[in-house]
């Protein structure tokens, strides 16, 4: 284990805890920064995002929208609302994934130290939405095909969509270069139908009223429960990026198009179908079995990404607590596992209060990376004593000896419980700007108090 | 009905099981095997289990 010389780029490899570079592509850079020469166009980033954003879930989540914000103009003001704060934090957590090379457990470590990270990397573990995603498409078959139970699918589906996580990143732009056509045909069909079949078009459903379950504010939260965990692990995939302009034009192209069709077209379907049940809907629009091998793909590419991400965060949690490195399939096995067990369990009925609930929190456990890579660490208040800590290698001992950053503890208590207490606005945005703010505020209190100098003398003993 | 469950469950846990040890490398057919005999015995379980209670 040591540093690789790479002549032909001049760039020295680090390779931490791998014994040589195939070890670390075969681990997809799991435990070091992703090095130049491994890096994408952009291009292939974004179809990967376009592939990750579009998610069955979006469908249902629009669905419920459509009729539970009471009429489509208020759902649309929250998928566009939900849509933009996204946007922008996927780019933002893109950029410091692009910056560091690193997936967003490994970059969390210069804001949340090096046995701090757990926190993070804890959140991240995705094996929630494996189990949801896959229960959603399971009710959705058994309403297709009542003879056979919703769990039978859970078990099986559970267990064939960590096929690919033996493989690795690559297979997964495949399969997500097939959903993408899929999905765009299945949407403009569905759109077309809607337009013949209801009176007066589209444009007739914007003049409906729905009982009213759910304020715009409410939402765009769930909007943004839809895809909060994913976005604050922009990261993961942006650190195969080349460049900051790359980041963005896989965002906007990739998630952003991605994303808005997907929900658009739940909301438009939602409003002709009036119901939130995802299944009912393909029904009346007669096109059951062209949507049914939509989300096939569509969950099946999703909850690839959803094991992909747990077995690049969750090795970090257990190389952090027990030192012990351990491999990403087990990890992927894991979720398959977990799946099996409780994916049976009606988890889908929870899908809406689920998606709240992440709205609310995680852009949280983000707003305190994004406030330390964007402000705090271009300044002398950084915990770790350093300026400019973000041009330094994760891995360096320098970083590494910095342990805890305690500022993270009262930006992420009184974060969420900003998202959770307070019932003004938008509950991910409150959360958000609080958990930024009492970072910043902690920050320079810790800076004062000399809790930043006692760090600082760290790095000074080790330059000795 | 429920015949048709456990008949369309254990063909389909049989079938994955077969595809996984079809695309395994070498080195870990060993492996692949435990792993998709435990996940078959595991998926029969729970659902005979899910359906009991």
């Amino acid at each position: 284990m040591g540093k690789v010389q790479n002549s032909s780029q001049e760039q020295v490899i680090d390779l931490g805890i791998y014994n040589s570079e195939a070890e670390a592509q075969a681990d997809d850079f799991a435990n070091i920064p992703v090095p130049m020469k491994y890096r994408h166009k952009w291009s292939h980033i974004m179809f990967v995002w376009f592939g990750a954003a579009m998610v069955a879930q979006l469908y249902q989540a629009g669905v419920y929208l459509a009729v539970g914000t009471g009429n489509l103009t208020n759902a649309f003001f929250s998928v566009l609302g939900g849509a933009l704060f996204l946007g922008v934090f996927v780019a933002l957590n893109g950029i410091i994934g692009q910056k560091t090379g690193c997936n967003c457990a490994l970059s969390s470590t210069f804001a949340y130290g090096s046995k701090g990270v757990v926190i993070p990397a804890f959140h991240i573990a995705d094996i929630g939405w494996y189990v949801v995603n896959i229960a959603i498409f399971s009710s959705i078959l058994h309403e297709i095909t009542p003879a056979i139970d919703a769990r039978v699918y859970c078990i099986l589906f559970c267990y064939l969509f960590i096929t690919n996580g033996y493989i690795g990143f690559n297979q997964m732009v495949v399969l997500n270069k097939v959903a993408a056509p899929i999905l765009i045909i299945v949407s403009v069909i569905g759109l077309v139908k809607v337009q013949m079949m209801n009176p007066g078009g589209i444009p007739a459903l914007f003049d409906k009223v729905f009982p009213t379950e759910l304020s715009v504010a409410g939402g765009i939260t769930a909007v943004i429960g839809t895809w909060s965990a994913g976005a604050s692990r922009a990261a993961d995939y942006f650190r195969y990026a080349k460049s900051k302009k790359d980041t963005f034009l896989a965002s906007l192209c990739g998630f952003a198009i991605g994303f808005v069709l997907c929900i658009g077209c739940g909301v438009i379907w939602g409003g002709f179908s009036e119901t939130a049940n995802i299944a009912k809907t393909l029904m009346l629009l007669g096109i059951v079995i062209l949507g049914s091998i939509m989300f096939f793909v569509q969950t099946w590419t999703t909850s690839e990404h959803s094991a992909y991400i747990t077995s690049t965060s969750l090795p970090l949690v257990v190389q952090t607590i027990f030192g012990k490195k351990l491999p990403r399939r087990f990890v992927v096995l894991f979720c398959g596992v977990v799946g099996i067990i409780i994916a049976g369990l009606d988890i889908q009925n929870y899908y809406v209060p689920f998606i709240s609930f992440l709205g609310a929190v995680i852009p949280v456990l983000g707003g305190v990376v994004i406030a330390d890579f964007f402000i705090i660490s271009h300044t002398k208040f950084h915990w770790t004593g350093h300026r400019n800590i973000y041009e330094m290698n994760v891995l360096s001992k320098d970083l590494q000896h910095h342990k805890l950053n305690i500022a993270t503890i009262p930006a992420l208590i009184i974060g969420v419980w900003v998202s959770l207490g307070i019932k003004i606005g938008v509950a991910a945005i409150n959360g958000l700007l609080a958990a930024i703010l009492v970072y910043i505020l902690c920050s320079i209190l810790f800076f004062y108090l000399g809790v930043t100098k006692r760090e600082a003398r760290k790095n000074i003993l080790l330059d000795q | 009905m429920n015949l048709l469950n456990y008949v369309v469950l254990i063909l389909g846990l049989l079938l994955i099981g077969v595809f996984w040890n079809f695309l395994s490398p070498k080195e870990r057919k060993r492996e692949t095997r435990i792993v998709t005999i435990g996940l078959f015995i595991l998926g029969v379980v729970v659902y005979i289990i899910q359906s009991l209670v």
